[in-house]
């Protein structure tokens, strides 16, 4: 098959096009298997799943559309910035919601949406690295959700305890949370840094 | 064959990590700011899942190795591979592998991209197993592996392993001739010889003569005729056949094994049969490739050489520019005067009867062996294609008329036995000029 290139564009009839393009698609179905497929469905689950939960309820319906649409680009290209966008806008969402005297959100649905928007991160992250012709088997899967379950069990637990330590939500900000939030996020920048970099750091060490 | 790379190098945070820190980075500082300690729960996996991931992170990458667990095949054959993955004492990685194939080796699971979990203390293989389609010579390879770390938030540089070679071997299409060859000239084999001497199979029986053994002694006609006589047996000789492979010219598609056969496909595979046929039997077989090169195989016999000859096959390739099938042949002594030549032609040009025409005048025993195959057709079309294609078509029909006009018999090749009828016209053509000649 004769690759179309761009500047070749319009010297091919649209029928040709066409055909181009379905022949490229029957090829990549022939190619995909049900595993590297799997992932992908997997990242766009958890991706919708994650933005319809984070939405108040009476928003869902209106933006079934939208997120079904925005779940598709992760899933489609898992390595992109795409992924890290819907997860920041689903969390957004949640935020917004949460600010919003007038709505109230569930301890319940916020550990799902957690429980979601990691299952998206982590698939996303095992996507990127198969292509969806990569024959996978159980084992890797297995793997991951045992891996996947047990991070999120320890943060459920962990984010329980901070919540009922710290008491009830206050509406606004306070500069004492402000400034103790700043530091638990630089705290965890400088550890995840750490844990990358040690032993002579990750790049070019043996 | 194995073949180990040089050691890898370390390892790199991908984009998932960045994306965790500071999706878990964002979520932490918007719940300080908004006082909605909540968002704490959407923050938490993110940031717990790398630092445990990251806690038990690998100290190096594995060296992974590509091995073929046999380096030659047959068409129709497996090939089985593997990439192998040592289990050092560290955390499960994912290993994802992604090997380069050859055209005519059909995998059996997917299209050479595999992925594989490594957890010690257990090596870990990625095996590559399919079918070879085609003959040849080939190389299986090279080979990336990418180790994956800390549930995809680290991964390693790729590291290559080098391609392995993999000899795919024709399979011999069944030839089984009957037929005695024309001109036997060894000094053992099985056919028989006109030439009396020791051997099996009774020519006539004789007065007896100083020098004759004991125990050739035909008591029944010594009694009869009160003089001693002896049976006179037909000597067994071998004889040397010839193959001349004519490769100029590809014509037709390959469809591998199973499919349809081209021009070089039914040569080599026709070469192959006759040869383990004479060969196996005891005559000496040389073959002469002229196309990019002229190659020889010198004469020989036995299993031994037809496997010679099987390596020596694999190599056959084509070159319309190289050498043309010419006087040469016969100056350098390719083609013995004595042997049975059987040349694989595509009867595709002029020069490939020219050749036939003068190897029969110079009275070889000839046959010529149609290698064209019957779904061969001009790659261009037009409204005149199928005109031109029919006027080719009785030209050449015409060519192989006049070749069995000057004796050259010409047959096509259909396997088994395809030979036989062309091989018996070609001992009594031989019988027929010998007598003239006395």
């Amino acid at each position: 098959m004769t690759a179309i290139s761009s500047r070749g564009w319009r010297r091919y009839p649209l029928v040709e096009r066409v055909g181009y393009h379905l022949a490229r698609v029957r090829a990549w179905g022939r190619r995909a298997t049900v595993a590297g497929l799997a992932v992908r469905v997997v990242i766009w689950l958890t991706g919708l799943g994650g933005l319809l939960l984070a939405l108040p309820g009476s928003l869902r319906g209106p933006a079934l559309p939208l997120a079904v649409f925005l779940a598709l680009l992760p899933a489609v290209a898992p390595a992109s910035a795409w992924v890290a966008l819907l997860e920041l806008a689903a969390i957004g969402t949640v935020a917004l919601t949460l600010v919003d005297e007038s709505r109230q959100v569930l301890v319940p649905v916020l550990l799902a949406v957690a429980a979601l928007l990691y299952a998206h991160h982590t698939s996303a992250a095992l996507g990127a690295q198969l292509r969806t012709d990569t024959v996978v088997p159980l084992a890797v899967f297995r793997h991951w959700l045992a891996r996947a379950g047990l991070v999120l069990a320890g943060s459920a637990l962990l984010g329980l305890g901070i919540v009922v330590l710290a008491g009830q939500p206050r509406a606004g900000a306070d500069t004492g949370y402000l400034a103790l939030g700043a530091a638990a996020t630089a705290v965890a920048a400088i550890a995840v840094g750490a844990l990358v970099h040690r032993s002579g750091g990750p790049a070019g060490a043996d | 064959m194995t073949v180990t790379p040089a050691s890898g190098r370390g390892w790199l945070p991908t984009r998932a990590l960045h994306r965790a820190a500071g999706v878990g980075g964002l979520a932490l500082l918007a719940a300080a700011a908004l006082g909605q300690w909540e968002l704490v729960l959407l923050a938490g996996p993110f940031l717990l899942g790398p630092a445990v991931s990251l806690a038990v992170r690998p100290a190096r990458q594995p060296e992974a190795t590509l091995t073929l667990e046999a380096s030659t095949s047959v068409e129709g054959g497996p090939v089985r591979a593997r990439v192998s993955v040592p289990a050092d004492p560290q955390p499960p990685l994912l290993c994802v592998v992604s090997a380069q194939v050859p055209r005519w080796v059909r995998l059996r699971y997917g299209v050479g991209y595999y992925a594989t979990l490594v957890r010690p203390p257990v090596t870990t293989a990625v095996r590559l197993a399919g079918t070879a389609l085609r003959w040849g010579s080939y190389r299986l390879g090279p080979a990336t592996v990418r180790s994956v770390a800390s549930d995809g938030l680290l991964v390693a540089h790729h590291e290559v392993l080098p391609s392995v070679p993999l000899t795919v071997y024709p399979v011999s299409e069944p030839f089984d001739s009957e037929e005695a060859l024309p001109r036997a000239s060894g000094i053992s084999g099985i056919h028989r010889s006109r030439r009396l001497g020791p051997g099996g199979d009774l020519a006539d029986v004789r007065p007896f003569q100083p020098g004759d053994r004991l125990r050739r002694i035909n008591w029944r006609v010594t009694r009869r005729t009160g003089d001693l006589h002896v049976n006179a047996t037909q000597s067994d000789r071998d004889a040397q056949v010839v193959l001349l492979l004519d490769v100029r010219h590809e014509a037709g598609a390959s469809g591998g094994i199973h499919g349809r056969a081209s021009v070089l496909d039914r040569t080599v595979r026709a070469a192959a049969a006759i040869t383990e046929h004479y060969a196996q039997q005891g005559d000496r077989v040389a073959l002469v490739e002229f196309g990019s090169r002229l190659r020889r195989l010198p004469a020989g016999t036995g299993r031994k050489h037809y496997l010679s000859a099987l390596e020596w096959l694999v190599e056959v390739d084509r070159l319309p520019t190289g050498f043309g099938p010419g006087g040469g042949l016969l100056s350098r002594g390719l083609t013995a005067a004595s042997a049975l030549t059987i040349v694989l032609t595509p009867l595709l040009d002029q020069d490939s009867a020219n050749l036939l025409a003068m190897l029969a005048r110079t009275g070889r025993s000839l046959v010529a062996v149609d290698t064209l195959p019957g779904q061969a057709h001009p790659r261009v079309r037009n409204e005149w294609t199928a005109a031109g294609h029919r006027l080719w078509q009785l030209e050449r029909t015409n060519t192989i008329g006049r070749l069995r006009g000057v004796g050259v018999p010409v047959e096509p090749w259909q396997g088994a036995g395809s030979l036989d009828v062309v091989l018996r016209h070609v001992y009594r053509l031989a019988a027929t000029s010998r007598v003239l000649s006395r």
